[in-house]
């Protein structure tokens, strides 16, 4: 058998340099959509399969697999398990927002109870260090989160999760505020966050606020018939009852233009 | 189907090899193992004609060369006057390869089909033609059986139906009793004198003498890639001017009166043998004779 | 018997289609695509039953990322199994001899054996695909997620499109790598050997990027050589990931989808044509 391999070599160098107009756009797009790998936060927690599986395309697969370890962990409340899966999968696969936000409930919301257990019990543990236990995995849960902005900077879900965590364990009620307020203005938002950022806003007194951010919102919710998820009529009997609370004229009221 | 062959005109031989020589590397390259050596000879239409050779003497190398399937380093290979490495002179052509050995997942009836589509054969009448192969080889109630489970000589059957398919005017044949006992060896031996009856040129490769005396004109006796003797048998074996007689019942009186009598014409009797019959030719009669008898026997009762 | 004269002998696509069907019969009888194709498919199947383990609005990723990795996997792995089976199985069992002995170009016989292949990695690929938006649809229709936070996002449709493309993205793929193992088969001297420099090469493929990355960026002339030298040389098979689908499929998307295809389709070409020159030198 004689294979000219100079030749072969040749031709598909030649061939390699003539696609390139073809490749270079295509490659571009795949890669806009691909974040960099964190190699110092992977290295060392993997063996060389794993790491050639990452480079090889199969980044998505891994991170799955490695989510189910980190489930297992969970289950076994195996707290540094738990957080260097958790932190494993990000670092590998940072796009699935899912990843973020389950992440973070396990650190911020179920975590304490493990401490607390370890610690004796909530019947032995004082109130002021379970406390402190809440406090501190809650701000954990939410250094989690600001990561993900990195490379999710309009994930409006991160900017509810971290306004939940602040709302439910940290009693930061201006920052949730924010953080609900951010999550409203991104593409594809829930709709239910823009009516939480009115509702949070009135809750701190700031009706004015919380009624021009509804009228600004209510003509762009989509009709009952079209989502009730938009939920236009709860809008347009809030702004309402702001109307009285502000003991606005009925001149100066919000009239809603019929669609 | 584009045409394959057009009209006949006065040919060349059927197969013609001139000066062929084939080396091949060995020891990444350095040396060399000479296979066939400055091998020619030619095969005239309608002849059988055999390759007679220990293992190893080049025979399966000619025929690959023959075929294409291997580059010459010298010489070269005709087969009616067209290259063999020609796919085009293939149209001319039923090949079977020594220890024929065919996709293990498809029947034998399937496998022929492949080869018949390949070769172009129309469709109407193929199935047909197949049938009728099969049962001309023997293999009729296997037909439907895969490959993978067919015995040494039902591969050789259906490689010979195979190489059979395309009803080509030249069949190689490498081995083609290699495997197959000696019933099947006698039917192969029947369905190559058909052949040849039927003006089909044969080059036959085998290393039993029996075999090629049986049915080749022409012999090639080829000895670590060279040509040893080429003739035919007659050429080659020659034949004793003295006549011999195998006779039935001849009691000891009888031999001394014979003696007597050639002694009054000037004659001498050499020698009185009891010639002891071939076991290949015992073994067929034993089973003729078997057969007979039971056919004699169902038509008795 | 006077011999009849012949005519040349043109390229048949008959013969080839002939050649083809009879690869694809004998392959998809072989046990290693009933497996492949079985154990991919269990694995999209296998996806559903993760969703409770991921709380939440995920389990479609899972799904997806289960299928198309299945795919990707056992694609190659049936690709290369097959396609040497089908040249190296036949060289080395000698069963190719009566094929080349009848009125058969070899051009014939290694596109009749590439088409053979390819139609049995397709039927694989589109089984495996229809199974994973089957199982997306059965996600859909029977989602655990809570119902009042699903569709108020407002892009939880399940991707089919999407999927889909990167199903005949990834079949232009084994298309091209059908090609190249077919290249390795017509100098291999064993199917053991054909199957190992397939392996690497497919691994170096799926790795290209990072030599093409040290082509264009690296510090070093050695880097920068090397890296050309294989970024050049090897395909890139990372191009063919459905990455590009996560905004959606838009004309941009599909115009990205069509760059790709044509990219794989030139370089199966090519490939193919060199596998074709080869085993025309190859002695049998």
């Amino acid at each position: 058998m004689r294979l000219h391999l100079p030749c072969v070599v040749a031709a598909l160098a030649v061939t390699g340099l003539a696609l390139r107009p073809l490749e270079a756009p295509a490659w571009a797009a795949q890669v806009r959509q691909q974040p960099g790998l964190e190699w110092r936060s992977i290295e060392g927690a993997m063996g060389q399969g794993i790491t050639l599986g990452l480079l090889g395309g199969f980044r998505a697969l891994a991170a799955d697999l490695l989510w189910l370890r980190a489930n297992a962990n969970w289950e076994r409340c195996d707290l540094a398990g738990t957080h260097s899966a958790l932190a494993l999968v990000t670092a590998i696969d940072p796009r699935p927002v899912a990843f973020w936000i389950n992440g973070a409930r396990m650190i911020g919301y179920d975590m304490p109870y493990w401490r607390i257990d370890a610690a004796g019990g909530e019947a032995v543990v004082p109130a002021g260090v379970a406390q402190r236990i809440m406090e501190t995995q809650a701000r954990a849960a939410v250094a989690h989160l600001e990561k993900a902005f990195v490379h999710l900077p309009d994930a409006a879900l991160i900017h509810i999760e971290i306004a939940n965590l602040q709302l439910q364990r940290l009693g930061d009620l201006a920052g949730a505020t924010e953080h609900y307020r951010r999550a409203a203005l991104q593409p594809g938002a829930p709709f239910y966050a823009a009516r939480v950022y009115a509702e949070l806003l009135r809750r701190q007194g700031r009706h004015r606020a919380a009624y021009d951010w509804l009228v600004a919102l209510h003509p762009t919710l989509p009709t009952e018939e079209e989502n009730p998820f938009g939920m236009a009529d709860t809008v347009l009997g809030r702004i309402r009852e702001l109307e009285e609370r502000l003991a606005l004229a009925p001149v100066n009221r919000y009239q809603p233009r019929r669609k | 189907m584009e045409t394959t062959i057009s009209e006949t005109v006065p040919r060349p031989p059927a197969i013609e090899v001139r000066r062929l020589t084939k080396d091949y590397p060995l020891a990444g390259g350095r040396q060399r193992l000479r296979a066939v050596d400055d091998l020619s000879f030619t095969v005239a239409a309608g002849q059988i004609y055999g390759l007679l050779g220990p293992n190893g003497s080049g025979k399966s190398t000619t025929l690959k060369a023959l075929l294409g399937l291997l580059v010459p380093t010298a010489g070269e290979c005709l087969l009616a006057g067209v290259r063999g490495a020609d796919p085009a002179a293939h149209r001319l052509l039923g090949y079977l390869p020594e220890a024929p050995y065919f996709p293990r997942f498809v029947s034998g009836r399937e496998l022929l089909r492949f080869h018949a589509r390949l070769c172009g054969l129309p469709k109407d009448g193929r199935d047909e033609l197949i049938a009728a192969l099969l049962a001309r080889v023997g293999l009729s109630s296997a037909a439907d059986r895969r490959i993978g489970s067919y015995s040494k000589g039902m591969l050789q059957r259906i490689g010979l139906a195979q190489a059979l398919l395309a009803d080509p005017p030249i069949l190689i044949l490498d081995e083609p009793t290699a495997g197959v006992d000696p019933v099947g060896a006698a039917d192969i031996a029947r369905l190559i004198a058909e052949e040849k009856a039927r003006g089909k040129t044969v080059l036959l490769c085998s290393h039993l003498l029996s075999q090629i005396e049986e049915v080749c004109d022409r012999v090639a006796i080829l000895h670590r890639g060279r040509l040893l003797a080429e003739g035919s048998l007659d050429e080659l074996l020659g034949r004793d001017e003295r006549p011999a007689l195998v006779v039935d019942g001849l009691a000891e009186p009888d031999l001394a009166a014979l003696r007597s009598w050639l002694a009054a014409r000037g004659g001498v009797l050499q020698g009185v043998e009891r010639p002891a019959t071939r076991l290949d030719r015992f073994f067929l009669d034993t089973l003729d004779r078997a057969e007979r008898e039971a056919t004699a026997e169902r038509g008795g009762r | 018997m006077s011999l009849p004269q012949v005519g040349p002998l043109r390229f048949s696509v008959h013969r080839v289609g002939v050649l083809a069907g009879h690869a694809f019969l004998e392959a998809v009888r072989q046990r290693v695509f009933q497996f492949t194709t079985l154990l991919a498919g269990l694995l999209v199947l296998g996806s559903l039953g993760l969703r409770e383990l991921d709380f939440g609005g995920a389990e479609q990723k899972f799904v997806i990322d289960f299928g198309q990795g299945a795919l990707v996997l056992f694609g190659a792995v049936l690709t290369i199994v097959t396609t040497v089976q089908l040249l190296g199985g036949e060289l080395e069992n000698r069963t190719v001899l009566p094929v080349l002995a009848r009125p058969v170009r070899r051009s014939e016989f290694i596109c009749g054996k590439f088409l053979g292949a390819w139609a049995v990695v397709l039927v694989f690929c589109a089984v495996i695909t229809v199974l994973l938006v089957a199982a997306l649809w059965l996600r859909q229709t029977t989602s655990v997620v809570a119902p009042a936070e699903a569709p108020m996002l407002r892009s939880a449709a399940a991707p089919y499109a999407g999927v889909l493309v990167a199903g005949a993205l990834q079949a232009v793929k084994f298309g091209l790598l059908t090609a190249m193992v077919l290249l390795v088969g017509t100098f291999a001297q064993t199917n053991l050997f054909a199957q190992a420099v397939s392996f690497l090469v497919l691994a170096i493929c799926h790795l290209q990027y990072l030599a093409r990355d040290a082509w264009l960026d690296g510090n070093g002339w050695f880097e920068r050589v090397a890296g050309g030298f294989v970024g050049l040389v090897f395909p890139n098979f990372q191009l063919f990931g459905g990455e590009f689908l996560a905004g959606g499929t838009d004309g941009a998307a599909l115009l990205v989808a069509a760059r790709i295809g044509a990219y794989g389709v030139v370089y199966t070409a090519v490939f193919l044509g060199l596998a074709v020159w080869s085993f025309r030198h190859r002695e049998i």
